[in-house]
């Protein structure tokens, strides 16, 4: 392939599938979905109007915060440029969707769970500058909140997820190759097997908690506490850069845990026929739904018991595992 | 379906020009969407919400934005000074006598799974 062909698949792939359209439409259903089953844990009725069982209903704000709302603030200038920094972050995420074999056009390169990492760290980035580019005290200590935490979730994550795909594509270290193509040790090799297993199920559990406090789900969502900082982050948002926010919120989520899932049930693999892509997308509810029920059954912590927490669960499990798989 | 388009196939791309290439058209894409929003973006300048407090009240200095880490580091700290900062240097050499040995043995594993130095 010649660089104007990758250049054009990945246009395609960033723009259409797996990439913006698909995640936002993944996105905004998996809020819809979120929203039913908090809602009806806490014994209410969640979305209802907008659409068959209130399905729609995602889409309806979004569409209404972009195009409808204006953008009032007093703490951004240019107030446009804000809305830029977020749309940089879901182009980001849509274009590390190249790495995921749902599409005939995706592609992967030896290392290339590197490159995921490097385009996905952005939508870290983009939430960490809202925060701090307000002149506003409230979005000041969202954003100061949440770099706290980013200090140690970010290793978490990165680390493991390289543990996830080193243990299934341990010769390239390739996202696309270990949901693709995953190595999956026969039964004949029982410690070999039982190591892949471990790495796994111990990667999964780092992952799933890091992934929490990365997407700011209770009990860390420590940056937009309402009742303390005024929502934090998003205080001085409104209009299309709120909408935005959200946006990117969901796609980073869905993202995540497509890939997590994916990863932590390796069989049946990722691939761009129908059947395996249905497949895929159970799994993804599958452990949405997990991960929705352990959040929202918990309370919000404060900002050094989650350090405290983060400090000695995800970032050690994430290192142990990661030296776990270098045994296989 | 793999085999549609292998990563071998690709690899032919040097890793610097595939960087470049994905953050080009994160870049492209970002632009791709904001772009036709920005025409529509109607912006209404209001004061800084302060729940109606003057502003001169919140400030965020140095010490207030790393207070969470140093007090989960504190414990550590406190720990290792009261250890150490005894005066004697055997207090020091025995707390990192284990660290050293752990190096020892790693540089022994690595020398002697690459075969000799």
């Amino acid at each position: 392939m010649d660089l104007i062909e990758v250049f054009g698949r990945v246009l395609f792939t960033a723009l259409v599938y797996p990439g913006l359209l698909f995640l936002t439409v993944l996105g905004l259903l998996s809020q819809w979905y979120r929203r039913k089953l908090v809602a009806r844990l806490q014994n209410r009725v969640g979305p209802k109007y907008v659409g068959p069982i209130g399905i729609l209903q995602p889409f309806a704000d979004l569409y209404k915060l972009l195009f409808v709302k204006e953008l009032v603030t007093g703490s951004y200038s240019p107030a446009k440029l804000l809305v830029y920094v977020l749309t940089l972050g879901i182009a980001a995420l849509s274009t590390s969707t190249i790495f995921l074999p749902l599409s005939p056009f995706s592609f992967g390169v030896s290392y290339d769970i590197l490159l995921f990492i490097y385009l996905t760290l952005y939508a870290s980035i983009a939430f960490a500058i809202v925060g701090f580019g307000s002149v506003s005290p409230y979005p000041s200590f969202g954003g100061v909140r949440y770099t706290t935490m980013m200090l140690v979730f970010e290793p978490a994550v990165a680390l493991s997820l390289l543990a996830m795909v080193r243990i299934l594509s341990p010769y390239s270290l390739s996202l696309y190759e270990a949901l693709g193509k995953p190595r999956i040790l026969e039964l004949n090799q029982p410690l070999g097997s039982l190591v892949q297993v471990l790495v796994l199920a111990v990667a999964g559990i780092s992952f799933s908690i890091a992934v929490l406090s990365k997407a700011m789900m209770k009990p860390f969502d420590i940056p937009e506490a309402e009742t303390e900082v005024a929502g934090g982050y998003l205080a001085e948002l409104s209009g299309p850069a709120l909408g935005m926010a959200i946006l990117l919120h969901e796609v980073e989520l869905a993202l995540y845990v497509l890939v997590f899932s994916n990863l932590l049930i390796p069989v049946p693999p990722m691939l761009p026929d129908a059947l395996n892509v249905v497949a895929s997308l159970v799994k993804y509810v599958v452990v949405l739904t997990l991960i929705v029920v352990v959040a929202y059954s918990m309370g919000r912590i404060r900002l050094d018991q989650a350090l405290r927490t983060l400090f000695k669960m995800p970032l050690p499990l994430s290192i142990l595992s990661l030296a776990l798989s270098f045994l296989v | 379906m793999l085999e549609g388009i292998s990563y071998r196939r690709v690899g032919k791309l040097d890793a610097l020009t595939l960087i470049g290439l994905l953050t080009a058209v994160s870049l492209l894409v970002s632009l791709v969407i904001w772009l036709p929003l920005a025409t529509k973006i109607r912006v209404r300048k209001t004061e800084v919400y302060l729940s109606g407090e003057p502003q001169a009240h919140f400030s965020i200095g140095i010490a207030e934005i790393s207070w969470a880490v140093r007090s989960v580091l504190e414990r550590l700290y406190t720990t290792i000074i009261n250890y150490v900062q005894t005066g004697v240097f055997n207090d020091w050499f025995s707390l990192s006598l284990p660290y050293l040995l752990l190096l020892l043995v790693l540089l022994t594993v690595a020398i002697v799974s690459r075969g000799g130095v």
